[in-house]
Formats: structure tokens, C-alpha cells, sequence
């Protein structure tokens, strides 16, 4: 799509500089989940005609998944379920950019995964389910991430 | 980094013991009028605030202000952060780090002695550190 590199460097240096002013970027995390969990209704309707689930775990994170895939931000995601712990593989993500411009300059990866971040909200607005940490990694070569969501149940 | 992964029972015992270690120090220093124990990305991990404050978002503000203040230190090399203070009008914010990535916050009266403050949120957190290092 024109222009999403560019709108991924910017989101790049918008994250690096949220970072360098000493904000933690999983604080940051947390506080979007939490903010983004409670317009889950909105969203659902929005960009996905209302029926997104919001009272079965593996039912939400599909329906996400299926959002991410319609909405073009990845191209494949595979999602697996282990306890209080969900794995996706994601192909083709659309920030690959992102991930990109932080190895050049000697960093990780991405410094906010925005797939994760939609997976977490998914599971936050998910009665019951709290939003514990993400684990996320990137393989440029192959255009493939793994993330892993951890989540406690109430 | 995730919490390990603790039975409901087991992670309703440590809350309840953690909450137990905020309200020993409110009582003993009664210019403190609520605490919140604060991974560092925000979540919380026991409360005893006041039930009209939004304890996430005092959470989440209290670890940013913790951040920002360990960045400033940081950047102007003036060594690892201790405590950061905020005054208001009408109280006080004394923040503290506990252990790596968690750290108590409290809110004190107008005219709180700070020094008698710091000196309870200090002991609480020797408290708090021993209960989080046995899980």
C-alpha cells in the first residue's frame, strides 16, 4: 500500500521517541490494551460488522485474527493455545518497516508489537481475563514473527 | 517479563499478604492515605488506595513518573533513582522502588512528614521485597 513505509518509519521514530523520554514502552503497552479493551464495542462494530466475541477466549482471538487478515495489517496468522498463554505465528506483518529501521540502528525488533497489542486487547475484553505480558520476536528474512501473550484468569 | 504462573489460591494469598504490608504501614504512619504496589509496566500487583481513585491509572502514572525521573538520573548521570516526590496543594506522592521492576507509590497528607513517610514506605518495602522473592 503507498505509503505505509513511510507511516512505519514515522511510527518508528514517534515509538523511539515516547521511549527516549524515559516513558516504558510496556507501560505504554498496558495503558493501550487497557483503554482499547474498553472500546471493544466500537471497534467490533467498526471492522467487524458487530460480532466479534467477546465472552470466549479462543473465539476472540480468532475473530482478531481474522480482523488482521481482512483489514491487510498481516498476511497469515497461525494461533495456538497453551495455558494462560497464546502463540501466533505472523507472516507478511504490514510494520515490517518498524521492526527493520530498529535492527539497523541495533535494536531488537519492533519496540511495540501492534499485533500483539491488538491480541492482548482481544483477550483483555474477554470477561474474566487479565492481560499479563507479551513476548515477541522477529525473523526479517523469512517476514515471520512469533508472539506469545501471556494472560492470568480471575 | 510475565508473572510466574500461581494458582488463584496462591495468588489471592500474596495479594492478601502484600495488601496486609500497605495497611501495617498506613496505620503506623496515619499522614499516609493510600498505596499501591506497581510492576513497572503498570500493573498492579496490590492496592490499598482510596475506592474513588482509578488504580490503574494511578498505577500507570506512577510508573511513568518513576521512568521519566530514572531517565532524567540517567541522562544528567546522577546515579540510580531513590525515591521521587511530587507535591501538591493538597498532599503528597512519594514513590519508592522496591525491587527491580516494582516499586510502591503513596499518597500522604497535606502536611505529611516526609521524612517519617519515606522512613515507613522503606520499611513496608523491605516487607514487600521478602513476600515477592518467596514466590
Amino acid at each position: 500500500m503507498e505509503g505505509t513505509k513511510l507511516r512505519n518509519i514515522v511510527l518508528y521514530y514517534l515509538l523511539y521517541a515516547i521511549k527516549e523520554l524515559g516513558i516504558n514502552l510496556p507501560l505504554l503497552f498496558r495503558r493501550i490494551t487497557e483503554t482499547a479493551a474498553k472500546d471493544i464495542e466500537y471497534i467490533s462494530k467498526e471492522f467487524y460488522g458487530g460480532k466479534m466475541s467477546v465472552t470466549d477466549l479462543s473465539q476472540a482471538a480468532k475473530d482478531w485474527c481474522n480482523m488482521l487478515k481482512q483489514e491487510k495489517l498481516v498476511e497469515d496468522i497461525s494461533i495456538e493455545f497453551k495455558d494462560n498463554e497464546i502463540d501466533m505465528g505472523v507472516s507478511g506483518c504490514s510494520y515490517l518497516d518498524v521492526a527493520i529501521k530498529a535492527k539497523s540502528r541495533g535494536e531488537k525488533g519492533c519496540p511495540v508489537c501492534l499485533i500483539a497489542l491488538a491480541a492482548s486487547v482481544a483477550a483483555t475484553a474477554v470477561s474474566g481475563i487479565s492481560f499479563n505480558a507479551v513476548e515477541y520476536s522477529t525473523n526479517i528474512d523469512e517476514k515471520k514473527c512469533l508472539l506469545k501473550i501471556f494472560y492470568t484468569k480471575s | 517479563m510475565p508473572l510466574p504462573m500461581l494458582g488463584r489460591k496462591t495468588v489471592e494469598s500474596v495479594r492478601d499478604q502484600l495488601i496486609s504490608i500497605l495497611k501495617e504501614m498506613e496505620s503506623k504512619d496515619p499522614e499516609i492515605e493510600g498505596s499501591v504496589l506497581i510492576r513497572a509496566d503498570g500493573l498492579v500487583l496490590a492496592s490499598a488506595l482510596p475506592a474513588d481513585i482509578d488504580r490503574d491509572l494511578v498505577a500507570a502514572m506512577s510508573a511513568s513518573a518513576l521512568n521519566v525521573s530514572t531517565r532524567v538520573l540517567e541522562e544528567l548521570r546522577r546515579g540510580t533513582l531513590e525515591n521521587v516526590i511530587i507535591r501538591g496543594a493538597m498532599g503528597v506522592v512519594m514513590i519508592i522502588s522496591v525491587a527491580q521492576d516494582i516499586v510502591l507509590a503513596a499518597i500522604g497528607k497535606k502536611d505529611a512528614n516526609l521524612g517519617l513517610m519515606l522512613v515507613e514506605m522503606r520499611r513496608a518495602a523491605e516487607k514487600l521485597k521478602n513476600v515477592i522473592e518467596k514466590i
